[in-house]
């Protein structure tokens, strides 16, 4: 195994804190943190084990729960519980909560298996509704993180030491999730992805195989639900939630399935849309929703797949065909730039009466009752997306060509 | 020499159709056996129910002293029989070496192991370099088993198939849609490959049937028409008359 990457990935983590001081900045990269562990257990199923699981956020979900709940019982019962540990807690949750919903799930591969998770996601999520001793109903259940238990006088009341400790527990995460993937089983798991049938008639069962996948994934979803619920000291039933699921496809997916470094990449991704996207824009579930179509038609190798293949070329390659590229990306960012603000003058249609009829698009100022400015938009959109595919196909067509 | 498989009346029928009337063949340890036969006589059923993909619908299926019939393909593999697919069932995203290796693996009994790294395991690195040699496939070692060609997927099958280290070995045509020169060079490959062990293989090439097996089956619309050394199954009339009119033929131009 090649270190350096580790050291280096270990190093930005440690010091991150140092450069970046602000309450908020820390609260974003610890929720980074716990993305990362809930992509990386992603990816177990999904890109190693080619397990489309529509239903990941009831394991993290239910990790948060398993963990909020350890942390008040532990209050209630006077017992000094380590509250560096609650996360584990919320890895056991998850783990037992796959001990029966990931068995369910892996008896069979493929599309059954896909809609198994949809279902019993669904399932869960319902029973969380009606639970409400358990699930706190829409409140969900709060708890607090600083307790009486202070080992070394660390009480988590900071957000630097939260972050330390989500810092932590992300890194033995992807540590163990990588050293998984290097064992016997690890390998089964990627050949029970290419062809089961074969791995059936060598002597295992893929079902074995498969299940222990749910198993693993589970711990370390149940851990970054642990982490979350002591981050944010509230978890309500939206933890279960389809949309939660879905966005750890999404994501995923985006980053990149086929490596490591893709669901990192992913988890980034995800945070920075949910905290920074949403903030910019109410349209910005949308956005996401159109970047993962751009990304299964144009890229299904993920970003970092994409990246992989642009550094991989010769520089040759880039002298050769940099002008195409660059009108290429020129010709994506006029199409992004002509629907973005379709989109968003169609939120503001919708909102006028609150929000006034002006738009500020950048440095534009775009006019909902102006026909002008949304044939601009229009013209702007369909005229960038036709120079993107012509473009496109041209480089097909070269690099095709030459080979 | 003591029978290491045998099957007993094996019947099977999808819906009305009887695909296999009663199958009686008792193979002794050691033995190479060619299974021959028309287009639609069974060949590849028998195969899935031997290896477990289906339980037949009467009849019973013996593996060294033990009844498979109606057991799962794990189940049977672990007794030691492996089998080859017609239609070549590699690990498509995983290298030539990944490949093997995951049929070593599964061989040694590691494949649900979680605790030590792969690399570590020495006799399996030992025993997947020696596989590769041996299906000469040591150039391809880093190539995607979906990007080989043809011949070396082909390989690729028979090394996967053998890497367990069962002793009762089922291929399904191996050499179908090779060169003659491909033909000639995988024939000596699964000679050497299978020294010592039982051999059934379905085979369509004459010249690979009489080269290699120490016996002929011959299937015919579900039911076993002959099955003896290959010089009394050419002699049988039998057999000239039901399925191999061009039998001599094909046998004295490959030959």
């Amino acid at each position: 195994m090649n270190a350096a990457p580790w050291i280096a990935v270990v190093a930005g983590v440690v010091l991150a804190p140092e450069l970046l001081h602000s309450t908020w900045a820390l609260t974003l990269l610890s929720q980074i943190g716990i993305a990362t562990i809930a992509c990386l257990s992603f990816n177990l199923l999904l890109g190693q084990g080619g397990m489309l699981s529509f239903g990941h956020a009831t394991y993290t979900g239910l990790g948060a729960y398993g963990a909020i709940h350890t942390l008040n019982a532990a209050r209630a019962a006077g017992v000094d519980f380590p509250v560096s540990l609650i996360p584990l807690a919320g890895g056991v949750s998850g783990l037992l909560a796959a001990t029966v919903l990931g068995f369910l799930s892996s008896r069979r591969g493929g599309t059954a298996l896909a809609m198994v998770t949809l279902g019993l996601a669904e399932l869960v999520f319902s029973v969380a509704l009606m639970g409400f001793a358990f699930f706190g109903g829409e409140s969900g259940i709060a708890g607090n993180r600083v307790t009486e238990s202070a080992p070394w006088e660390v009480t988590f009341a900071s957000p630097v030491e939260m972050y330390y400790l989500i810092a932590a527990y992300a890194l033995l995460s992807a540590l163990a999730l990588y050293a998984l993937t290097t064992t016997p089983w690890g390998k089964m798991l990627n050949a029970v992805r290419d062809n089961a049938m074969r791995v059936e008639f060598l002597g295992t069962n893929p079902q074995t195989i498969r299940y222990r996948a749910f198993l693993f994934s589970a711990f370390f979803a149940g851990i970054s639900g642990g982490l979350a619920a002591l981050l944010f000291e509230r978890v309500t039933p939206d933890a279960l939630g389809l949309e939660r699921s879905a966005s750890l496809v999404l994501f995923t997916y985006l980053g990149g399935i086929q490596s490591f470094v893709g669901s990192v990449v992913g988890a980034v991704l995800m945070v920075l849309a949910n905290v920074g996207l949403s903030s910019l824009t109410p349209a910005w579930l949308l956005y996401v929703g159109l970047a993962f179509v751009f990304g299964v038609m144009f890229a299904p190798q993920g970003l970092t797949g994409l990246l992989q293949t642009a550094m991989a070329q010769p520089q040759a390659f880039y002298v050769r065909h940099g002008g195409v590229l660059l009108l290429l990306l020129g010709s994506l960012l006029l199409a992004m730039a002509g629907v973005a603000a379709l989109v968003e003058m169609a939120y503001q249609l919708q909102l006028e009466a609150s929000l006034g009829p002006n738009v500020a698009f950048g440095a534009f100022q775009l006019h909902i009752n102006r026909w002008q400015d949304w044939a601009a938009a229009c013209a702007i959109a369909l005229s960038g997306g036709w120079f993107f595919l012509r473009l496109r196909h041209a480089l097909i067509v070269r690099l095709g060509a030459k080979a | 020499m003591s029978t290491i498989l045998e099957l007993k009346n094996v019947q099977m029928r999808f819906g009305a159709t009887e695909i296999l009337r009663g199958i009686d063949l008792s193979i002794s340890a050691g033995e190479r056996v060619a299974l021959i036969g028309p287009n639609g006589a069974g060949k590849t059923t028998l195969f899935n129910l031997v290896s477990g993909r289906f339980a037949p619908s009467a009849g019973e299926v013996w593996l060294k002293n033990q009844r498979i019939d109606g057991k799962k393909p794990y189940a049977i593999a672990r007794l030691g029989l492996a089998r080859s697919f017609q239609a070549t069932q590699v690990f498509s995203k995983l290298t030539v070496y990944e490949n093997l290796r995951c049929s070593v693996l599964l061989g040694l009994g590691y494949g649900g192991q979680w605790l030590t790294s792969v690399s570590r395991l020495k006799e399996v690195t030992a025993r997947t370099e020696a596989l590769m040699e041996q299906t000469h496939l040591v150039k391809q070692r880093d190539t995607l088993a979906q990007a080989l060609t043809y011949a070396d997927q082909r390989a690729l099958e028979l090394g996967i198939t053998l890497g367990g280290g069962a002793d009762v070995i089922l291929l399904d045509e191996p050499t179908a849609g090779m060169s003659q020169t491909e033909t000639l060079f995988f024939l000596e490959l699964i000679k050497t490959a299978t020294q010592g062990k039982t051999l059934l293989m379905v085979e369509h090439d004459m010249g690979v049937v009489f080269g290699l097996a120490d016996k002929i089956a011959v299937l015919v619309e579900g039911k076993l028409l002959a099955f003896d050394t290959p010089q009394a199954v050419r002699a049988n009339a039998a057999v000239q008359d039901a399925y191999l009119g061009d039998f001599s033929v094909s046998v004295s131009t490959s030959a």
